[in-house]
């Protein structure tokens, strides 16, 4: 329920037709006030708030994130297809989803292991991940450890 | 990418030029020769030429076609490049070749380059061979049927 001070209307629409369900917040101006009813909505969904590049801002659902990826100082999530830039650091992102089968695989980039379709080799004792996209992407020498790790093949050294 | 490609590549054609131009002090130092300044130039320019080839592969190296491709494709078809590189030099500096040695001396190269190439692929595979079970293990465990 929103707070009654909020001073907003709740309209809830039940339409068994669409695909998934839409979150529309009509607002006059920023504030404080809708950042927290974003932040609510992603939490409660196990999702991210995301921004496309022509600037919409969108809910990305974790499981259907590929893999998240640090661009200079920007961090964006990768869809299958779309992408989405993420208002998070790349650390905290790794703490967020450690539990829901994200590995860091190089100094930018976090994996969703549900998105990876096979493992091939590379030189320098790297490793390249095909994901189901078709899209590869690079394992660096110093995170293969922890991404055989993430896939059980090894156990965590204490 | 441009900026960052370059950037390796200028890192390790300066590393190959120091290292040159140290190994030829030291051999200068032992034979009690001086370096003529042509040689330096010659190795400038060998450090540029290798330079240019290390952009090359590092620009294709993330492409899709570099990407679908194993690592030893894109080697052997620029070690040859390098090789050549480094020929040139040496015949520049020291100014005559046996081609008949030469030629024979490339072949063994390509050869032993190849085949050593092609066992570090299959070794590395042999691993990932590994990995990819474990992956297929991992997702039926913790995805079960919702994977594709």
């Amino acid at each position: 329920m929103l707070p009654k001070e909020a001073g907003m209307k709740l309209l809830l629409r039940k339409l068994p037709d669409i695909a998934e369900t839409e979150v529309e917040i009509r607002y006059k101006e920023d504030s404080s006030e809708i950042d927290n009813l974003v932040k609510a909505i992603s939490h409660s969904s196990d999702a991210l708030t995301g921004i496309r590049e022509n600037g919409d801002t969108e809910i990305v659902y974790i499981t259907d994130i590929y893999y998240i990826e640090a661009v200079d100082r920007d961090v964006f999530a990768y869809k299958a297809r779309d992408v989405y830039k993420i208002k998070k650091t790349l650390y905290e992102l790794e703490e967020d989803l450690k539990d829901k089968y994200f590995v860091r695989i190089s100094k930018s980039t976090i994996v969703n292991i549900k998105a990876v379709k096979s493992i091939a080799p590379e030189d320098s004792r790297r490793i390249k991940l095909l994901l189901k996209n078709g899209e590869y992407i690079m394992v660096s020498r110093s995170y293969v450890n922890d991404f055989k790790i993430a896939i059980g093949m090894k156990e965590v050294k204490r | 990418m441009i900026k960052r490609c370059l950037k390796k590549a200028a890192l390790l054609s300066a590393i190959l030029f120091i290292a040159c131009i140290v190994l030829m002090a030291c051999i200068s130092y032992a034979y009690g020769e001086m370096i003529e300044p042509r040689v330096v130039l010659n190795v400038f320019a060998m450090s540029a030429i290798i330079g240019a080839l290390n952009f090359c592969r590092f620009m294709l190296e993330p492409t899709r076609w570099g990407m679908s491709k194993p690592a030893v494709v894109r080697n052997i078809i620029f070690f040859p490049a390098y090789y050549a590189v480094a020929l040139v030099f040496v015949y520049l500096n020291v100014g005559w070749l046996d081609w008949r040695f030469f030629a024979l001396y490339s072949l063994l190269f390509m050869v032993t380059f190849v085949l050593a190439q092609t066992v570090r692929y299959f070794i590395a595979k042999a691993n990932t061979d590994k990995m990819n079970d474990a992956l297929m293990k991992f997702n039926k465990e913790h995805f079960g049927d919702e994977q594709d």
